[in-house]
């Protein structure tokens, strides 16, 4: 399925985008809306999304990731990015998920330091592993996680501060 | 660090070398993804059917309350979780009373049984039906193809096991292996849980929660334990129809008997025309034993036991009768919350026995009580034993219980046997003692009372010869 779009998008057909928006507008919007809270930025953002598939399309590789993958992550960069510009927020995020966006030594401390969080994020439960994702790098607001996942907010905030604890603990300043 | 700050942190090191994150974050991290956890696993806990430790109840248990707060949070999805979530709601009442009318007699009548089996197997495959029709629901707004759903290989099964439960099929080993198979295959499908369900967008419309799940959860055992408890206190146990009791001088026919050997206990108790009936006896022979009815085992370390003193005494007569009295007597510390007995003589011959009558005394606030032992009955019964095979012999049955924190606890069973041949045999009294006030699901005491290698059945038993005009116990032999 995914395929034939990206082929059309390639191509440069318009069909390929209306296929993708049928497909991932969804995933893209609960992605977009998690982060930005503005509707006009949630609308604009999107859009800036299916922009940047169209252009830089070429940039997804098949055999590093899935498409969802990767429109996944394109869209949650692009949305942080608009938060960030909102904040007057200077540094920005590259919006591919494949280059580098420092140097290649800032690349490795970097890589590094985020395998050391991740594995120790692959030590926890499924469940608080749910929790980092989805506050961490999704965003989402306690009371948008406590209704996906039908708990109250008051036990998400516990489940929070519990799991920032164990972060602050494993890194303490040197995380930091 | 402010914790504002410090998730800024991560999330800006997570924004970098986004590549490096897992599959996880996409594939999990979805509006379904939680519901249909909870469901997935509410339905396999219901599939679950381990006989031991509770399981059987405890793990579905678990399994309908998960089904309900998967279907809370999909309850405002379309039309049909929301009827989901309605009988999901419904199928919690439901658990309750069916988990405390299995705590009373009711367990025992088949009929009632049945028809408690038929309205959940109902109530089970509408709940699967509203979830199937939900998923179908979500499908077809999102104009995708819904995959091949589990559920109605479940409904399936859910026809199939009530047709076999209600026609007697299930005792035959082939049928039972089939339905094991049935049930493996089902959990592998919804384990599987081709749903995907991210192809139907994340447009879920969620549902604010006032209680956690797990808060619901713990409630919702509770109560069902607690149910169990009330069930098996105020309905279950037989209450003593107790009359104030006066103690009697012994009557010049007790005296005699007395006179005659009988040292028993038991003899200060018996009515006025049971020992009546005793009088011109040709011999009397007893046995007494203490039975322990240990808490943890038998060992040193934990004697730990509920003890009763317990006696026999024959009583021949001139003629070809005998009456054979059994009295035991609980220690003041002992609960007796719903005990039962039974009594017969094991012989080739099987004396014919014939119950004379039975009562129970106890203490209570300073005076004395007596009632009448409850269902108190002889009756030929079959009784399969691991040694003896299936045997019908005559046993008398009754259930023992006192109110609480009363003292000397005591009672007697007063039997005719005829004997009319050379016997040899035992008089054996079989006795169960409930720990607990709880007994889920509700078996008859009586019935736990012919329960074999039972930690809570203890059996005092004399040897007996009879060969006309002697009738007597020949040695003490227990437990």
């Amino acid at each position: 399925m995914s395929e034939d779009f990206i082929q059309l998008i390639m191509a440069g057909e318009e069909r390929g985008l209306e296929i993708l928006k049928a497909d991932y507008n969804g995933r893209i919007k609960y992605i977009v809306s998690g982060i930005l809270k503005n509707q006009n930025d949630i609308d604009e953002c999107i859009n800036d999304v299916y922009l940047t598939v169209w252009e830089k399309i070429q940039l997804y590789n098949p055999q590093k990731s899935s498409f969802a993958t990767w429109i996944s992550v394109v869209s949650r960069n692009k949305a942080i990015n608009y938060l960030k510009k909102h904040n007057n927020n200077s540094v920005t995020l590259n919006e591919d998920i494949y280059s580098g966006s420092q140097s290649l030594e800032a690349d490795v401390e970097n890589k590094e330091q985020l395998i050391r969080v991740l594995n120790f994020v692959g030590t926890l439960s499924s469940a608080d592993i749910n929790l980092f994702y989805r506050k961490f790098y999704y965003l989402q607001s306690s009371t948008q996680i406590a209704l996906e996942t039908g708990k109250t907010e008051r036990a998400i905030e516990g489940k929070l501060y519990r799991l920032r604890k164990k972060l602050k603990k494993e890194f303490g300043g040197e995380f930091l | 660090m402010s914790d504002e700050e410090f998730d800024e942190k991560i999330t800006e090191d997570l924004c970098e070398q986004s590549a490096v994150i897992s599959d996880f974050c996409i594939d999990k991290i979805n509006p379904w993804s939680t519901p249909f956890k909870l469901i997935t696993w509410g339905l396999i806990l219901n599939l679950f059917t381990f006989q031991f430790l509770y399981l059987q109840y405890v793990l579905p248990t678990i399994g309908i309350v998960l089904l309900y707060l998967g279907s809370r949070i999909l309850k405002n999805s379309n039309k049909s979780f929301n009827i989901f979530n309605k009988l999901c709601v419904i199928n919690l009442f439901w658990r309750l009373l069916t988990t405390g009318l299995t705590a009373t007699k009711i367990n025992q009548n088949t009929t009632a049984i049945y028809i408690l089996y038929i309205l959940s197997t109902v109530l089970t495959i509408s709940i699967l039906i509203a979830l199937h029709c939900g998923i179908k629901q979500l499908f077809n707004g999102s104009e995708t193809q819904p995959p091949k759903s589990p559920i109605l290989f479940l409904i399936a099964i859910n026809v199939i096991t009530a047709i076999i439960a209600l026609s007697g099929l299930g005792e035959l080993p082939i049928i039972a292996i089939v339905l094991i198979i049935l049930y493996i295959i089902a959990i592998k499908l919804i384990f599987k849980n081709p749903t995907n369900l991210h192809q139907v967008g994340f447009e879920l419309i969620p549902v604010k929660v006032k209680l956690n799940g797990k808060f619901i959860l713990t409630v919702y055992f509770a109560l069902c334990v607690l149910v169990v408890c009330a069930c098996g206190f105020f309905i279950s146990i037989s209450k003593p129809d107790a009359k104030p009791y006066l103690k009697q001088e012994l009557t010049d026919v007790k005296t005699n008997l007395r006179n005659d050997g009988y040292n028993g206990k038991s003899l200060e108790y018996l009515a006025e025309e049971e020992a009546e009936l005793l009088t011109n006896s040709h011999d009397i022979s007893e046995g007494n034993q203490i039975i322990n009815f240990y808490k943890f085992r038998s060992s040193d370390i934990f004697k730990m036991a509920d003890s009763a003193y317990m006696e026999h005494t024959i009583v021949n007569m001139s003629n070809e009768d005998a009456y054979a009295i059994v009295y035991f007597k609980w220690d003041d510390n002992v609960t007796v919350w719903q005990d039962a007995f039974n009594c017969y003589m094991e012989d080739l011959s099987s004396p014919t026995l014939e119950l004379i009558g039975g009562k129970l005394f106890y203490e209570k606030d300073g005076k004395a009580f007596c009632s009448p032992i409850s269902e108190l009955t002889v009756q030929n019964r079959e009784v399969n034993s691991v040694f003896m095979g299936s045997s019908n012999s005559r046993y008398a049955t009754g259930k023992v219980s006192y109110p609480l924190n009363s003292k000397n606890k005591c009672g007697y069973i007063i039997l005719k046997v005829r004997y009319d041949t050379t016997i040899n045999g035992n008089i054996i009294f079989q006795y169960y003692h409930a720990r607990t006030f709880a007994n889920y699901p509700y078996v008859d005491p009586v019935d736990k009372s012919f329960q074999a290698f039972s930690k809570t059945t203890r059996q005092y038993c004399e040897i007996y010869t009879a060969e006309k005009p002697n009738f007597r116990l020949e040695k003490q032999n227990s437990q």
